[in-house]
């Protein structure tokens, strides 16, 4: 009995796949090279708005310090996936409650608050918590997570250089036919009007494969269901 | 590190011309679009990006003086979104306008402590004033105990500068302070208290040279569709009806692309569904 993974596309497949949407089987307007950006450029589209590759991070928090730059934390880090955008902050490791988050204009509101992060009034990659009052456990204690924000973040696929490269192993196999169309949509916009017809029709059809690939991560209809990706 | 999604000038540049079906060669000019054309579409279409979305923030801090209201904003400043008083964590000042005053039959200037800001038609594009006007500088040194332990290094701008207290005393370049006897220690701190703190959207660092990418805030993901805020704008010029479709088409695309860069990078996690993001 076949398994999903024996449905995965490595990056040749996916190449060939590409030109073969784009109207170029042999190859002949595109090269496999440009073929490959695109791909790779649609898997990160993909994970952009379906959210589905993950990490996270644990970062020491400092007395009186309000913002932490997760960036360029996670690559410091060196063995973490690329940081994109947060999506939850623990505290002190994953059973204790959550800070929640709220905006700099909420506390201007309603005044200065315990245990939240904003990340409103800073540029993209930092966070603010308020507030600290003394450090964070140190990388070596017994419990590096204690009073430390734990940081679960979007991150950036791998990236696909090699022919039997597979998509980041986050995405699901489920979903790696749909990712020619997206790629084939980006190199036929560089094409003729009648390109363009074609990459809208690709483009119709990524579409479709990236709202399934929604509804199938964002099932869960939990309590976090209000925040669907758009 | 830098994550293999990013994108040179150079490599934006390629791209864009492919999409105006103008490619000759990589970092040459194209048939019909030259490429410092091509760069300063880049370049416009990046800081027209940033004011729309206003993704790039900074904070600085503006040492108030003894009676001066106007005070000049920080050069790369494009809007102000907040202004306090006493560090970031103190009293926040709402905005007025000169004309609120003039209504109310109000001096203009009254002294004390500033409880607003204006920044209306009276003052020039890259000012602000504080109502009432500052009785009193602000802090700018605060020398602290002479005996104790360093425990941490301020900027300017309230944020930390690297320093680990385990380790012997360090000179941080920028930071006045000094240490003589035996455990006797006198630390300089630039002081917050007393001066306004503005938090601004800044225009991004210039992208000038081929092989450099876009200001480091900018997040890595949007770089792939850079392409199509600089073609749309090369395409503007061009009488070709193929190239007028294609400039609506990507003009859409990236409208598309800057939405979804404010709604990421303002993005506050899943119990923040109802915020206004």
């Amino acid at each position: 009995m076949s398994i999903v993974n024996d449905y995965r596309k490595n990056l040749e497949t996916l190449i060939e796949d590409t030109l073969r949407l784009a109207g170029d089987p042999l190859g002949e307007r595109w090269s496999s090279t440009r073929a490959a950006e695109a791909i790779n450029d649609t898997v990160l589209d993909f994970n952009l708005q379906v959210q589905t590759i993950k990490e996270e991070i644990n970062v020491q928090l400092k007395e009186d310090i309000f913002e932490y730059d997760i960036t360029t934390r996670v690559e410091e880090d060196g063995t973490l996936r690329l940081f994109c955008f947060p999506i939850r902050v623990g505290f002190s490791g994953r059973n204790a409650p959550a800070f929640a988050p709220v905006t700099l204009f909420d506390i201007d509101l309603m005044g200065y608050s315990a245990n939240v992060w904003y990340a409103s009034h800073l540029s993209p990659g930092k966070l603010a918590v308020i507030t600290p009052s003394s450090d964070g456990a140190a990388a070596g204690d017994p419990n590096p997570y204690l009073n430390n924000i734990q940081v679960l973040f979007c991150a950036e696929p791998t990236y696909m250089e090699a022919d039997d490269d597979f998509p980041d192993t986050m995405i699901s196999t489920l979903f790696h036919q749909g990712i020619p169309y997206g790629a084939a949509m980006r190199l036929l916009h560089e094409g003729t009007i009648d390109d363009l017809a074609l990459a809208d029709q690709h483009a119709a059809e990524y579409r479709k494969w990236t709202s399934r690939a929604i509804g199938e991560q964002w099932r869960g209809d939990t309590d976090y269901g209000g925040c669907y990706p758009a | 590190m830098t994550s293999p999604y990013a994108r040179t000038l150079l490599q934006v540049i390629d791209d864009a011309l492919r999409l105006c079906n103008d490619y000759q060669s990589s970092g040459s000019d194209g048939w019909l679009f030259t490429w410092s054309e091509a760069r300063r579409c880049t370049q416009d279409m990046l800081l027209e990006m940033v004011r729309r979305t206003g993704v790039l923030k900074d904070s600085r801090v503006i040492f108030l003086q003894e009676d001066v209201q106007v005070y000049d904003l920080p050069p790369e400043c494009i809007r102000i979104l907040r202004v306090g008083i006493n560090n970031r964590t103190g009293t926040v000042l709402v905005p007025t306008s000169i004309a609120e005053r003039d209504y109310e039959a109000l001096a203009r200037s009254s002294e004390g402590e500033p409880n607003r800001f204006y920044r209306d038609h009276t003052l020039a594009p890259n000012q602000v004033g504080f109502i009432p006007t500052p009785g009193r500088d602000g802090s700018s040194f605060t020398r602290d105990t002479d005996y104790g332990l360093l425990r941490r290094i301020v900027g300017e701008d309230g944020g930390a500068l690297p320093f680990d207290a385990n380790l012997a005393l360090r000179r941080v370049s920028g930071i006045p302070f000094s240490r003589s006897g035996s455990g006797r220690i006198i630390r300089e701190l630039i002081s917050l208290y007393g001066n306004a703190y503005v938090t601004y959207v800044r225009a991004p660092e210039k992208w000038d040279r081929p092989q450099t990418y876009p200001d480091p805030d900018l997040p890595t993901y949007i770089h792939k569709d850079m392409k199509y805020g600089t073609a749309e704008r090369l395409l503007r010029g061009s009488k070709s009806r193929a190239h007028q479709f294609k400039q609506k088409l990507f003009s859409v695309i990236w409208e598309g692309v800057i939405l979804t860069m404010q709604r990421l990078s303002e993005h506050q996690g899943p119990n923040a569904g109802a915020k206004p993001v």
